[in-house]
């Protein structure tokens, strides 16, 4: 195994435990099962990051965050926009708040911040506890358009300064027959970031 | 340069990249969002040059690395224009659409607003060059997909969700 597959590796099992973590929470608040594994982290060129989140011309709500702290980075949650209104509906449903036709969509995109701001928060939690680096979420903003559109202003807002990224995605279920959720989720440290890391983690870099 | 034998073609633009179209050829690329699509073109001689630009310019590439031209709006317009001289296409008889450079999140901190900062910079260029611009669908909150018609130099304009628009 490589230097650089090590590392990958390193930073599956943090997302695993982070993925955990953020399962916990999501399956209270939306009261069903929701189940978050990490069957990928890989370097990709961004290309490749479109089509996984998939395809620059579908349509999707897209939630888009920054990562701050001792490292930087950012963190995109991808869902189509029916399981947009699901997840919505469910957590606005549980706030309490009452729904009506107008209000309907600022509801959901709030819900939709809401939801990403727990998963970020468990997935830095679980980095922050293997790194020591101290690192916290930025407030989400989100969007409903096309994939191309939107991971592109968030890749160029993160100084997009090369044409690769770390993608750490996770494949998210829920209910008891642990239906696939059409929900994607990618944390991509900045290539500056890297390197603090890993370091931290204890791999030394090769060639760096 | 003109080869009759070739059959008109749509040709499709990703992101970071720009291609040439001539006679019947459709130029197209999808989801611009802060992106900018620059369409040069020469009615004339049926000539067109589509780029799809993430950033403004070359300099904020980082030091020492490969500098994709089509990345950056003046690294590819440059090459645009080299493009054009190669084909031997006359210079005067240049003209530009631009479509994107939308602002897709409503971000709360500091913002690049990239979007903008694109159609600025495509604008100086071509004026730069004296090519004008002879129609833009610009700014806004929404992502476009666009397709450019050579031979009658119409760019169509599918905004996300919305009807299309000829300019």
């Amino acid at each position: 195994m490589g230097t650089r597959e090590v590392e990958l590796d390193i930073l599956k099992e943090v997302g695993t435990i982070g993925g955990g973590n953020a399962a916990t929470a999501l399956s209270s608040l939306l009261k069903t099962p929701v189940q978050i594994s990490v069957p990928l982290v890989q370097m990709v060129p961004f290309p490749e990051l479109l089509e996984a989140a998939g395809g620059e011309e579908k349509v999707a709500a897209v939630t888009f965050l920054r990562i701050a702290g001792h490292i930087s980075g950012s963190i995109f949650f991808v869902l189509e926009p029916e399981e947009m209104q699901t997840v919505g509906r469910a957590l606005v449903e549980s706030w309490n708040i009452s729904r009506t036709p107008e209000n309907e969509q600022d509801l959901f995109a709030s819900a939709l911040c809401e939801l990403t701001n727990i998963l970020a928060g468990s997935y830095l939690s679980a980095l922050s506890d293997f790194t020591g680096l101290y690192m916290m979420p930025t407030v989400p903003s989100s969007a409903v358009d096309m994939i191309g559109a939107l991971l592109s202003e968030g890749l160029i807002e993160a100084g997009l300064e090369g044409d690769e990224a770390i993608m750490i995605d996770t494949n998210m279920t829920k209910g008891e027959h642990q239906s696939q959720m059409a929900g994607r989720f990618f944390m991509l440290p900045d290539a500056h970031s890297l390197p603090k890391i890993f370091a931290s983690l204890g791999v030394q870099e090769s060639g760096a | 340069m003109k080869n009759v034998d070739v059959k008109p073609a749509k040709v499709k633009v990703a992101m970071a990249d720009m291609q040439w179209g001539q006679n019947g050829d459709i130029l197209t690329t999808s989801g611009l969002g802060s992106c900018v699509g620059i369409v040069i073109y020469s009615l004339r001689c049926q000539c067109a040059c589509l780029i799809h630009a993430m950033l403004p310019s070359s300099e904020m590439a980082r030091e020492g690395q490969h500098v994709n031209e089509a990345k950056y709006a003046d690294t590819a317009v440059k090459k645009a224009f080299t493009g054009f001289e190669e084909r031997r296409i006359p210079i005067d008889s240049l003209e530009a659409k631009l479509a994107g450079g939308a602002r897709m999140f409503q971000f709360q901190t500091d913002h690049l607003n990239i979007g903008k900062r694109n159609v600025e910079a495509a604008k100086e260029l071509l004026a730069g060059r004296s090519v004008s611009l002879t129609a833009e669908e610009t700014g806004g909150h929404i992502g476009r997909t666009i397709e450019f018609d050579v031979a009658t130099g119409a760019l169509r304009i599918k905004p996300t969700g919305g009807e299309t628009i000829i300019i």
